[in-house]
């Protein structure tokens, strides 16, 4: 029977919500303003950078072939064969060409030859020649002086764009997230424990024969459902907002997410693992208070936690940072994308997560019959 | 029956004794009224009453059973209304009768056939699809009414529950009150209306400064006390009791 009064604690939670519209819209409008608001700041910095054409330019078919598989990788060097690469850079139509010949590659800026290097035997050689160009980063480097300020050539391969895509995501946008969530999870744990006491409307639901712990729970499992939809929409509007903003670079991201998909359930469960933390401090704090005044005070403490929580890892390389929640975000999300998701690190995290719940909702339900004395 | 033994409530919190010493008795099928100054206790004793609150030391017996036994049994024999008990004003009277019927363990058969007969009662099926923040005081005071009195308890505690409402409000909670005491459920009103008290109580509980000091028939209040009517007997019954200090102060 008890578990009846945990779900029809939940369905009437989650009516709640649907029925309030400010609350509803807060919770969906708000990660999805901010994180696009600041995606779009991010890209309006990027885009004040202006992005040199490039190409290189083969002598014949073979080359070009044999060079494609380095070329896939860099998708601003576009690949010609023959033409007259001196008239193209001295018109302006391209800045950057690095020319292959019989024996060399030469690169040119601005119809300056600013460099020539690595010797070719033959036409077989041009793929390791050109990737040790790129990767060497030989040709940014010879070009680099010879550039004005904020003005760059794209040497970014696919798991360049990768990274760029990753940094963002569990850097500055990684913790909007879990600020939004925070805020989120304060203003609805207010208005859905400390808020029942201030409206009066807690004495007739404590009187009903279901014990003030079912009740708690089941506000508790809606909070997290919200708490963890808040989180969602700040990363599909992450994703949303790189696809509309760097949208020459999206394609690559899909080719590079669709070729396995594992990386699917271990975000989730990331994301699972702060859902759990964040709602346990939470209701923990709005528990303490019969005013919603008092408790929102006492949140901003644990808006400040949670944020400061996902930033660890750029204060410390501690190896242990990487099983606790909400702190392992940025570790795990990129070691996932690299293909070497540490299921151990985020399960163990994940269970840290639940024994923060456990805990959480203990402490809450104990505080709140102790503000009901 | 309800026995009161003893009953004692301190606020730790704010170092409050708000009941010292309340013993009483109420019967099946009687309207029982509580009466008492301002702060003498008796809302704390009806929270206690209804286990909204834990009493320090004392015992509540619902028909011999201790309330601590089995509190949620208790929870579904007891409702308690008070002016102040609001609630949440986004649902309509027909899904927050719905929602507490299913607390309650109600069948869907029940609540329907309860929540028809309730609404019909109280005037509030014509509004049980609006939302009950868009409500008068009244209209709020009489769908908290049918809510709380759904699960069709045996014991029903209203807390001062015709304050502050219009005359024709009032008779019709009145009127619903008798009606419960003549399915021979067990009352108990609190209220500063002593007239009220003559009309409709048959027996009466004085409590001043924290501690019961009348029960007995409405009828013997005032012979009692030797002076004509309830409202001198109340007046007495406080003079001869009231003592200045209630608060304990901090060494």
């Amino acid at each position: 029977m008890s578990n009846k009064h945990v779900l029809h604690v939940m369905k009437n939670e989650w009516a709640k919500t649907m029925k309030t519209k400010s609350q509803l819209l807060l919770l969906l409008l708000t990660p999805l303003i901010t994180v696009m608001f600041i995606s779009w700041g991010l890209d309006y910095v990027i885009s004040q950078t202006s992005t040199y054409e490039a190409a290189v330019f083969f002598q014949n078919e073979e080359q070009m072939r044999v060079a494609d598989v380095v070329l896939k990788d860099y998708p601003s060097f576009a690949g010609f064969v023959g033409g007259d690469p001196k008239t193209d850079v001295t018109e302006g139509k391209i800045d950057c060409a690095l020319v292959v010949d019989d024996q060399m590659i030469h690169v040119y800026y601005d119809s300056e030859l600013l460099s020539s290097s690595t010797c070719l035997k033959d036409a077989s050689d041009v793929a390791d020649a050109l990737c040790f160009a790129f990767e060497g980063t030989e040709v940014y480097n010879d070009m680099k002086d010879f550039m004005p300020t904020r003005q760059m050539i794209d040497l970014s391969s696919k798991e360049d764009i990768l990274e760029t895509f990753l940094d963002r995501m569990t850097g500055l946008i990684g913790m909007l997230i879990f600020l939004t969530m925070a805020s989120n999870a304060l203003s609805l744990s207010a208005n859905s424990v400390t808020g029942e006491k201030e409206r009066h409307t807690f004495d007739t639901m404590v009187l009903c024969p279901a014990s003030l712990r079912k009740i708690l729970l089941g506000k508790t499992l809606v909070l997290m459902v919200e708490i963890f939809l808040s989180g969602l929409v700040g990363i599909l509007t992450g994703i949303l907002a790189f696809a509309i903003w760097s949208h020459d670079q999206f394609s690559t991201i899909c080719e590079l997410a669709g070729k396995n998909l594992a990386w699917l359930p271990l975000i989730i469960l990331l994301l699972l693992s702060a859902t759990l933390v964040t709602t346990a401090v939470f209701m923990t704090i709005a528990s303490a208070f019969s005013q919603t005044k008092k408790a929102s005070l006492f949140s901003s403490a644990g808006m400040v936690l949670i944020s400061v929580s996902s930033m660890i890892p750029t204060f410390t390389k501690n190896e242990a940072v990487k099983f606790f929640p909400v702190a392992n975000w940025s570790i795990a999300i990129k070691s996932i994308c690299r293909g070497k998701g540490d299921l151990a690190a985020i399960g163990t995290g994940f269970l840290i997560s639940v024994l923060i719940f456990a805990l959480g909702l203990v402490l809450s339900s104990a505080l709140w019959e102790r503000t009901n004395e | 029956m309800i026995t009161i033994e003893h009953l004692k409530k301190t606020f730790k919190k704010n170092k409050v004794e708000a009941v010292k010493d309340v013993s009483l008795e109420v019967h099946n099928g009687e309207i029982f009224a509580l009466l008492g100054p301002n702060g003498a206790g008796k809302t704390t004793t009806m929270r206690m009453l209804s286990t909204l609150l834990n009493p320090t030391s004392g015992k509540i017996t619902y028909d011999g059973k201790d309330i601590n036994e089995d509190m949620l049994a208790i929870r579904r024999r007891i409702a308690f209304l008070t002016n102040e008990i609001r609630l949440d004003g986004q649902f309509t009277p027909d899904e927050l009768a719905n929602y507490y019927g299913r607390l309650y363990e109600m069948s869907e058969e029940q609540i329907k056939k309860n929540k028809q007969e309730l609404f019909d009662y109280f005037g509030i099926t014509e509004f049980a699809k609006r939302r009950y923040e868009t409500f008068s005081t009244g209209m709020k005071q009489k769908t908290s009414l049918a809510i709380c009195l759904l699960h069709d308890p045996d014991t029903i505690i209203f807390d001062e529950p015709t304050n502050g409402l219009d005359i024709l409000t009032q008779r019709l909670i009145e009127k619903y009150v008798v009606r419960l005491k003549e399915e021979g459920k067990c009352i108990i009103l609190s209220t500063h209306i002593l007239d009220l008290v003559s009309r409709l109580a048959d027996r009466v509980g004085v409590i001043v400064d924290g501690r019961s000091v009348y029960c007995g028939n409405v009828s013997d209040m005032a012979a009692s006390q030797n002076v004509e009517t309830i409202d001198e007997a109340f007046v007495k019954l406080y003079e001869e009791n009231h003592v200045e200090q209630n608060i304990i102060t901090k060494k």
